[in-house]
């Protein structure tokens, strides 16, 4: 991947991937795998880019779709998932932000099936239905209401592990 | 109160040093490495399989009474293996003090020899494997009992060995056939088993050519 690419063109948009691999891994080296793999994809797919939406949705998109990628391979092979097997007080990240309410919701947010943390982080930040329906593929119509529901179930998290 | 997500979501990654992004390390060094190691543990493992294999066809055949159909089968299986690992200690000697590129270009040039080796290799081995067991077939009382039929019905087709003609041509026809598409069958099966990997492979020589296009146009 050419520096320049990098620099100008995912540096900036760091803290996008940065909040998305977060919420699929559960170690710092896999955290670190997602992030440069999600690099090496946007480099990759940069010519089929076709401006019709921003730069930063097309973002989110390899984002996402990297992470449920991997997460997928590594259900399939077992050996791999290893380091997201650890018990819970053996994470090593599960402090990785400063804030320690972002990372209470993110402990929360993991335990939400795939697509659903897909569509709670484009929620969070502030993607319209329109965008996230097109990111996840799925219909506008009924985000509205998946959302509200996904945003019950992680107050019920937070609340029941009396956070 | 307790903040809301979205609160907690918008005014929690202010400042955040965890937002600033990780060092991208010797990525190319390590999917190099990664798709080199995964290929080789598959190769070793598909002849460990081939080898297994062997006993098992000998075990097999033998106790259902065809012990020199199933000692053949297993002695072109184990000639495989053998063969196998032969070309696996050429890789050992492929420079590994070279950089990323090359070490790929490198293994990538030893898979097609190795490809190119086993293609002339199958083009014998799938038709005497078909023809080995097509003949045991044709000793079978089944076989025998067929054998006489069509001698029977078509007595007007010369006989050879004391078996119509038409059996031996169709039998040197489909060996003739097996033999002639044995590279087309190969490399189907290889796709099968490595296809992803080979594609993956291809696809990072392809992004390193790519980005010294790059570093030297800038």
């Amino acid at each position: 991947m050419g520096s320049d690419f990098y620099t100008s063109s995912i540096l900036p948009f760091a803290a996008i991937i940065i909040k998305i691999c977060r919420a699929y891994t559960n170690t710092q080296e896999d955290f670190e795998d997602y992030y440069q793999e999600v690099c090496l994809q946007i480099w990759r797919s940069k010519d089929r880019f076709n401006q019709q939406s921003e730069w930063s949705t097309w973002i989110y998109r390899i984002s996402l779709n990297v992470c449920l990628t991997y997460l997928k391979k590594k259900k399939n092979n077992p050996q791999e998932l290893a380091s997201d097997s650890l018990p819970p007080q053996a994470i090593e990240d599960s402090h990785c932000f400063a804030d320690e309410s972002v990372n209470q919701l993110y402990h929360a947010i993991r335990q939400l099936s795939e697509t659903d943390r897909a569509v709670i982080l484009l929620y969070l930040e502030e993607k319209s239905y329109q965008d996230i329906a097109t990111i996840i593929g799925t219909n506008a119509n009924n985000i509205g209401v998946r959302i509200k529901r996904i945003k019950q179930r992680l107050n019920k998290i937070l609340n029941s592990e009396d956070i | 109160m307790k903040k809301s997500i979205e609160t907690i979501w918008k005014e929690g990654f202010i400042e955040d040093k965890a937002l600033i992004a990780p060092k991208i390390n010797d990525l190319y060094n390590q999917k190099s490495q990664n798709i080199v190691d995964k290929l080789k543990r598959m190769f070793d493992l598909n002849l460990k399989g081939i080898a297994i294999g062997a006993i098992l066809v000998f075990g097999v055949l033998t106790f259902n009474g065809l012990p020199f159909l199933g000692a053949f089968i297993s002695a072109m299986l184990m000639f495989l293996v053998v063969k196998g690992y032969q070309q696996f200690k050429q890789l050992q000697k492929i420079d590994n003090n070279v950089n990323s590129y090359e070490y790929l270009k490198s293994f990538d040039g030893w898979m097609k020899k190795v490809i190119k080796e086993y293609t002339t290799i199958y083009r014998f081995i799938y038709p005497m494997l078909f023809v080995a067991c097509i003949t045991r077939f044709g000793f079978s009382e089944v076989g025998l009992s067929i054998i006489e039929g069509m001698a029977k019905d078509f007595p007007s087709i010369p006989v050879v060995m004391g078996m119509p003609v038409v059996i031996p041509v169709a039998i040197a026809l489909v060996a003739f056939l097996l033999s002639y598409f044995a590279g087309v069958i190969y490399r189907l099966d290889m796709k099968s088993l490595y296809g992803r990997q080979f594609n993956k492979l291809e696809e990072i020589i392809a992004d390193m050519e790519t980005l010294q296009t790059q570093q030297s146009t800038n």
